[in-house]
């Protein structure tokens, strides 16, 4: 690659980019990220981070442990929040106290047509706070055997558990998104 | 409608830069944008095709993606040229912040799906594991917030800078 670049100088800001390419490369962002830096970067990124369909997806993890608890617990309910409803996919990692899970499962019934999948022994959790799991879709099986495996760990209540909707992939999510700008 | 895809005979057509530039490339390779597809199909093939978004540096990196990117003459794409051509890609957007802009407004333009996924996720590997500060630096964005705004977004998320 010896070629040096050479577009128009009018170009050489990442604020020119069409608003659907930096939603495209905002969604890219994990949860956290977007929560603790990218919105704040400037009006345009704050405009787009405030769009629900950019909350569709929640992801937050927890690298090397890095935030505590209580934090990650206010980050994922103002994501949830974020959503309006909208949130589709969802993955908490060692966070989240009934009162928070019952909150998401409230965000997650505007969903009508949300499909679960249930990981954790959590399961009968999320059915008493009246979401819909599909058994034959979810990994239900699968994540009993594990809870099982990791019983003393779960009943320390950190363990990790998460509930996920159907994923929608990036694509139909910025279509969609696109589709709401226009 | 022009087929190209069993063409044994590669056809070549040519691309003119905004600043005047030409290049010959295989009919198939450009096709690898969609702009360039339809412009094709519209029968603009006897002529050049003007592409005045790009300027000639751009346009030939482009031009080198198309390359790559071109379906392959003799069927169906293996696992290892594809393992290949991925690793092509990461080193294609591992370029400098100016270029890597040019490339994603160049694979907006031209309509390349895979250029515009792969320079959006490069972009995001950039930023990530970075401070506002940071992000505003490395692209060199104005923080256009008032104190007050900035203030008030800082108090939403106190946990971050605590």
């Amino acid at each position: 690659m010896d070629t040096p670049p050479g577009l128009a100088d009018e170009f050489h800001n990442w604020l020119e980019l069409p608003w659907d390419v930096t939603a495209s490369i905002l969604l890219r962002f994990d949860t956290i990220e977007i929560l603790t830096s990218v919105q704040m970067v400037c009006s345009l990124w704050r405009k787009l981070c405030k769009d629900p369909s950019m909350w569709r997806t929640v992801h937050v993890r927890n690298p090397y442990s890095h935030w505590v608890v209580s934090d990650l617990e206010k980050m994922c309910r103002q994501a949830v929040n974020c959503s309006c409803g909208q949130l589709v996919d969802i993955y908490i990692e060692y966070c989240g106290d009934n009162k928070l899970r019952r909150h998401i499962a409230n965000m997650c019934l505007k969903e009508k047509e949300a499909l679960l999948e249930v990981s954790g022994i959590n399961g009968q959790f999320w059915e008493k706070a009246g979401v819909r799991i599909d058994r034959t879709r979810s990994r239900l099986e699968h994540s009993s055997a594990r809870a099982q495996k990791s019983k003393d760990q779960a009943q320390a209540c950190t363990q990790a558990h998460y509930l996920r909707i159907e994923h929608t992939r990036v694509a139909q999510m910025r279509k969609d998104f696109l589709s709401k700008l226009t | 409608m022009s087929s190209t895809l069993c063409c044994s005979f590669a056809k070549n057509v040519t691309l003119r830069s905004s600043d005047g530039q030409t290049f010959e490339v295989e009919e198939a390779a450009a096709q690898v944008s969609q702009t360039i597809k339809r412009m094709i199909e519209d029968g603009c093939t006897g002529s050049v095709i003007p592409v005045p978004n790009l300027t000639g540096p751009v346009l030939a990196l482009v031009i080198e993606y198309f390359k790559k990117h071109s379906p392959p003459s003799d069927g169906c794409p293996t696992a290892l040229l594809e393992m290949e051509i991925k690793d092509w890609d990461a080193k294609f957007v591992a370029v400098d912040n100016d270029t890597l802009l040019d490339l994603t407004l160049a694979a907006h333009y031209l309509e390349i799906q895979g250029l515009l996924d792969l320079t959006c996720h490069r972009v995001a590997d950039i930023l990530n594991d970075n401070s506002v500060e940071k992000i505003r630096e490395i692209f060199h964005i104005k923080n256009d917030f008032t104190p007050e705004e900035e203030a008030e977004e800082r108090s939403k998320i106190q946990w971050a800078f605590e």
